[in-house]
């Protein structure tokens, strides 16, 4: 892939960038805002949203770790 | 009136207080996303397969063209539909399990106006995912193809809201029957699945509400708009009676 492709895909990935980022924030303040999970801990939930930043840490997070408010 | 907005209004705080909307507008966005974008990177993964040179095979690389993206369209839409279909399968029994009906009732609002305000929901964030899914795919396309040589795009465009909208006033119907969200879900999986099995008959398949889903030959211009009447009626009339049928059972729904 050269520069002239990459920048023919830009518009496509710039979104799908920008909501992972937004994700990542959300996920991010909602583990050190909350005390208790459904497993896990703070700082094993830290390590996988950073981790798995590209969408797959946050979506284990609302499946497995957050909590019901 | 008054008392279905309140309740309305009840209900719009827990769609943005459990995040349901931001999830739904998400899920819509990405594959919105995803159809352009697998359109876009079809050639080059043949070449990458090509390049291979294990296979032996030579392939070939036709030119995507917008056709190859509207058909992403089509074929992507049911995830975020079965995921709302999922995620509101316990919007109603939820309520009874939880008994937060009762009290509402007995102070004397309607279950037509509860009935009313859910469906009212439901078929409000199906509506505004679709028209925001729409406008993402048809953005992208624009901008990498041109929209020039699609044929009837909004009325291949509408007949899928209302295949969408089918689905989603079963959910209502289910639910005023139900006891538990497996159960909702089984109920509309069922109707779609005798749905796909009476469509195997060809002389009926063009009857069906499924047939709404086949947006692809009216962009094609292998048919006209026409040909999809007797689907619409049909559609319309289950559509309207799944939401009255709802609306009758549900002030016999044990709360």
């Amino acid at each position: 892939m050269n520069l002239d492709q990459i920048k023919d895909y830009l518009p496509l990935l710039i979104p799908i960038v920008v909501i992972q980022f937004i994700l990542l924030a959300y996920v991010l303040v909602h583990i050190n805002t909350h005390k208790s999970y459904k497993r896990g801990t703070r700082t094993m939930w830290n390590i996988i949203a950073i981790v798995g930043m590209n969408y797959v840490g946050p979506i284990l997070y609302f499946l497995l770790g957050k909590e019901e408010d | 009136m008054r008392r279905m907005g309140a309740f309305f209004r009840k209900e719009m705080m827990e769609l943005l207080r459990r995040k349901k909307l931001m999830i739904v507008g998400i899920l819509f966005l990405l594959f919105g996303i995803l159809g352009p974008a697998t359109a876009k990177l079809t050639p080059e993964i043949i070449k990458m397969l090509g390049d291979s040179s294990v296979s032996g095979l030579t392939i070939t690389a036709e030119d995507v063209t917008v056709m190859d993206s509207w058909i992403q369209f089509f074929k992507n839409l049911d995830i975020p539909m079965i995921v709302i279909i999922i995620m509101w399968s316990s919007a109603f029994t939820t309520e009874y399990r939880q008994g937060t009906l009762i009290p509402l009732v007995t102070k004397g609002l309607s279950r037509t106006d509860i009935y009313a305000a859910k469906m009212l929901m439901l078929h409000l964030v199906w509506t505004l995912g679709y028209l925001m899914y729409f406008g993402v795919v048809y953005g992208y396309n624009s901008y990498y193809w041109g929209n020039d040589g699609v044929k009837h795009m909004f009325v291949a465009i509408l007949l899928n809201w209302l295949y969408g909208a089918f689905m989603m006033s079963l959910v209502g119907l289910f639910s005023a029957i139900a006891e538990s969200g497996a159960q909702v879900m089984l109920g509309v999986g069922a109707v779609w699945f005798l749905c796909t099995l009476v469509g195997i008959v060809p002389k009926l398949a063009d009857k069906l509400p499924t047939m709404l889903t086949d947006g692809m030959s009216l962009m094609r211009g292998v048919k006209s708009p026409g040909d999809y009447t007797i689907a619409v009626v049909i559609t319309a009339v289950l559509t309207l009676a799944a939401t009255f049928g709802g609306a009758v059972l549900m002030q016999r729904k044990k709360l």
